[in-house]
């Protein structure tokens, strides 16, 4: 019995020794050696957004800024946030949504660029609105009374949604939003659970291509056909304590979005690499605008909207606490 | 039934072997009309294969995520944050434990709050966990160590309390040093207790880490399994789902075994289930 | 050392003193140093008026109570009758327990998109997570209950050919409620994590549901007042189902006696 509790204890103190081991969350440094690459920790979502970066480092934009690229993949803004605050990460894709509600509850969170804009084709962009095609629904205000599934409540997708039923002259608040994942989305609404979802792409193309649906809005160019639907954050703290780095990222950004406009099956083609969607569908997909440049009115417009869907209070305070420090 | 007394012992022995492989053998009748009815509901189209594959789907993708590295990765992953959280739920709850109902002041002024505190279920908390941590295997760390603590920590308070009163009034009457009761007379007593503790809290452990893994995404098969969800690849979903089911039951067939070879005279080992 | 019992007062005093402490403590520190996700205890409940408390106990947390219920009391008439027929035929029951083994140890959240395939998303969905879920601790508990009746028993059942019935119901029910009783308190626990659980994935009301969308928004208060509820609601369980217990075991014991 004596040598079972030593035992025990000696792996008990082991035990607490690798504790302290597996440690917290690690922040970026500069590297020692000047001249070296300074390295870039990048949390993400798997979408065709990123791949855009990952054609950009490909090409060297980043390295001529003396960047490197970090990329981990998450689950998603409202959990990348709490990481980028935690330090876990330097800079972080997000939708809009989650940065504006996020500032509002005193997130210190800064945008450095817009990650992806609506396509200003109100005839091919990356969100829709899809029915099935014997559904009596054939417009955003028919949405009245029906239910909608997104895949996150509160968030991009329903507000996109509320604001085409709103110009479609419908009432948002009619319609039921439901939360599902991705994948279930299909099987639900065959199964007639649900009457009607807004989701992106390459989910989109996944969708159509059974071939017995049809979609009613493209999203987010029927919404706004500037609307800026993610963007890329820091911490204030960041921004503040290295403009350097800030300048250099959407320095090596232009560049990467310059080209990725101009080689859009390049794009694709990277995406590739990190998913497993169907190279047809890829294929077919439609593409964001991406540009660095913003204006306060751009982030002003989706924060009313997003006050219209009651998910945020002032659309100006938080408008200004987004972008205050941002260097665009 | 007729035996001659000669062949007695060797009649009993035979029933014994006879005994001893008869749930086995009929356990493995259970798995087989198991396996049997994943493959034919299915392939039937009872439900619908496209979300619940036959069974010699699933074994594919099975063998498949067996060669990829990026499982093994997961399943260490997995089973190193369920053993660093069992060990430190351990070490915790036996500490406090020992504290709590070794003063009586204590455990009174605490049980309040303790009776308030465990039944909160520990995925209410992974909001919270995932503010503060992000998406790391810290954030399931906590999560697997708020469920566990509580079970070893209830079995060690019984077993305080149950330690033998006359060992400590003569280890007191004897003016023995109260560290030396610690180790000499309340550890020993109480380690059948801890060990049961153990025993609960690896299964509860597991469950919370895989739990984490999948809702917050910290490495481990959980969150393979869900990435095999999002991108839609149902028969390794499925597999990965067996692989965290078999991982459960030979955790809690190990520890029960474990748990038998040393405590077989404890009576909860009859008890519990 | 017998136990001197302490009067009532001093017992509500050493009840609530810790307690008390606690919040206290939380805020002081959280006035002196606010922090975003630790709101102290004033924010907590100030925000209960605003959200919990207005209208959200009939939309989110009644719904939430039901299907907790409903689920509950599925698993444990389930897990009670299976339980009985398992245990009552040995090589049904050596049979089963590798299959129930490994249904147990799958983790709970998977049950959801599983369930989610066959029956959709609305409370239908939500009640089966829960009873499949919690169903196991009952099911086993009472097939032990059943395995360790008394042998006369059984083979005065056998000889005087008892019926199924009475076999079921009036023998082995009764001789093995001690052992369900211990079952059906663990699935209680379980059955209130499947809850939260059944919430997280494609819910439009409840509890569980209201914690993750708070958080989504960064509601921290808010967040924290579902948490505190679910804490209540698992206090109050308990206590109910240790009154219920008792009112059990009082019949349990009435039974025994008459035979």
């Amino acid at each position: 019995m004596r040598h079972t509790a030593k035992a025990l204890t000696a792996a008990a103190a082991l035990v607490l020794a690798l504790t302290g081991c597996a440690g917290g969350p690690a922040a970026s440094e500069t590297p020692a050696t000047p001249g070296a690459l300074r390295a870039v920790n990048i949390g993400a979502v798997p979408t065709v957004d990123i791949a855009v970066l990952y054609l950009g480092e490909k090409q060297g934009f980043f390295e001529d800024q003396g960047l490197e690229l970090d990329i981990e993949f998450g689950a998603g803004g409202a959990a990348l946030i709490p990481a980028l605050i935690n330090g876990q990460y330097d800079i972080i894709y997000s939708n809009i949504i989650s940065a504006l509600q996020g500032v509002e509850r005193g997130l210190p969170l800064v945008v450095t660029a817009p990650a992806g804009v609506a396509s200003g084709d109100v005839e091919a962009d990356t969100a829709a609105i899809i029915v099935p095609d014997d559904s009596a629904i054939q417009s955003p205000k028919d949405l009245e009374g029906k239910t909608v599934a997104v895949n996150t409540l509160s968030n991009l997708h329903e507000i996109m949604v509320r604001e085409v039923v709103i110009k479609d002259g419908g009432d948002p608040d009619a319609v039921q939003f439901v939360e599902l994942g991705l994948p279930d989305m299909g099987a639900a609404l065959d199964s007639g659970q649900i009457d009607a979802m807004s989701t992106s792409e390459p989910w989109v193309g996944t969708w159509m291509q059974a071939g017995d649906d049809r979609i009613i809005a493209l999203n987010p160019s029927e919404a706004d056909v500037d609307f800026i639907h993610s963007v890329y954050l820091t911490t204030q703290e960041k921004a503040q304590a290295d403009p350097g780095l800030i300048e250099a990222w959407r320095a090596a950004l232009e560049e990467s979005f310059a080209y990725a406009m101009d080689h859009v099956d390049e794009v694709k083609a990277e995406m590739a690499n990190f998913s497993d969607v169907d190279p047809g569908i890829l294929q077919q997909m439609a593409m964001s605008r991406y540009t660095v440049d913003f204006s306060r009115d751009d982030v002003l417009r989706v924060a009313e909207m997003t006050q219209r869907a009651h998910v945020l209070q002032d659309p100006e305070k938080a408008t200004d606490l987004l972008i205050d420090g941002a260097a665009g | 039934m007729t035996t001659t007394s000669a062949s007695l012992p060797a009649a009993r022995e035979r029933t014994r072997a006879r005994g001893r492989a008869e749930p086995f053998l009929w356990g493995l009748v259970g798995v087989v009309v198991l396996a049997i009815a994943l493959q034919v509901v299915p392939a039937l189209g009872i439900v619908n294969p496209q979300f619940f594959p036959p069974l010699d789907r699933v074994v594919v993708a099975f063998a498949g995520e067996l060669a990829t590295p990026a499982f093994w990765s997961a399943l260490l992953a997995t089973l190193y944050g369920w053993l660093l959280g069992l060990a430190i739920a351990t070490v915790a709850g036996v500490v406090l434990g020992v504290l709590i109902a070794g003063i009586p002041i204590v455990a009174e002024l605490l049980n309040s709050t303790i009776e308030f505190l465990r039944p909160i279920p520990s995925v209410a908390l992974v909001p919270l966990v995932v503010l503060l941590f992000g998406i790391s295997m810290q954030a399931t760390l906590v999560l697997v160590v708020y469920a566990s603590l509580w079970q070893v920590l209830i079995q060690v308070m019984y077993g305080v309390r149950a330690v033998d009163v006359v060992a400590t009034e003569t280890a007191r009457s004897y003016h023995v040093a109260s560290w030396r009761q610690v180790t000499r007379v309340i550890w020993p007593s109480i380690l059948p207790y801890v060990f049961v503790g153990i025993r609960l809290a690896a299964t509860v452990a597991l469950v919370l880490e895989i739990t984490g893994e999948l809702v917050i995404g910290s490495p481990g098969l959980g969150k393979q399994i869900s990435l095999a969800q999002t991108s839609g690849a149902v028969d390794t979903m499925y597999a990965l789902i067996w692989v965290s089911a078999l991982l459960g039951v030979v955790v809690s067939i190990g520890s029960r075994a474990a748990e038998r070879r040393t405590m077989f005279w404890h009576p909860s080992i009859r008890g519990e289930v | 050392m017998r136990r001197r019992t302490r009067p009532l007062r001093l017992r509500i005093v050493f009840a609530v003193a810790v307690p008390i402490a606690i919040v206290a403590a939380w805020q002081i520190v959280a006035t002196a140093r606010p922090s975003l996700y630790w709101p102290s205890p004033l924010m907590i409940v100030q925000s209960f008026g605003r959200t919990w408390l207005d209208g959200m106990i009939v939309q989110d947390v009644l719904p939430s109570l039901g299907r907790f219920v409903v689920g509950y009391l599925i698993a444990v008439v389930v897990g009670v009758v299976l339980g009985l027929l398992i245990g009552s035929f040995r090589r049904l029951r050596y049979a089963a327990e590798p299959v129930i083994d490994i249904f147990r140890a799958v983790p709970p959240p998977v049950i959801v998109p599983v369930v989610m395939l066959f029956v959709g998303i609305g409370d239908d969905m939500k009640i089966i997570v829960i009873a499949i879920g919690s169903v196991w601790p009952v099911l086993l508990n009472t097939v032990e209950g059943v395995r360790g009746i008394d042998e006369v028993q059984r083979s005065t059942a056998d000889s005087y050919r008892v019926s199924p019935w009475r076999r079921y119901v009036r023998i082995a029910l009764p001789a093995a409620t001690p052992q369900i009783l211990v079952g059906a308190r663990q699935s209680l626990s379980i059955a209130l994590i499947m809850m939260v659980i059944s919430e997280m994935f494609a819910a439009t009301n409840g509890i569980g549901f209201n914690i993750v969308q708070f958080q989504r928004l960064f509601a921290l208060p808010e967040m924290w007042g579902g948490i505190v509820i679910l804490g209540v609601i698992g206090v109050v369980a308990n206590v109910l189902f240790t009154f219920a217990e008792r009112r059990v075991a009082a019949w349990h014991f009435g039974m025994q006696e008459s035979r």
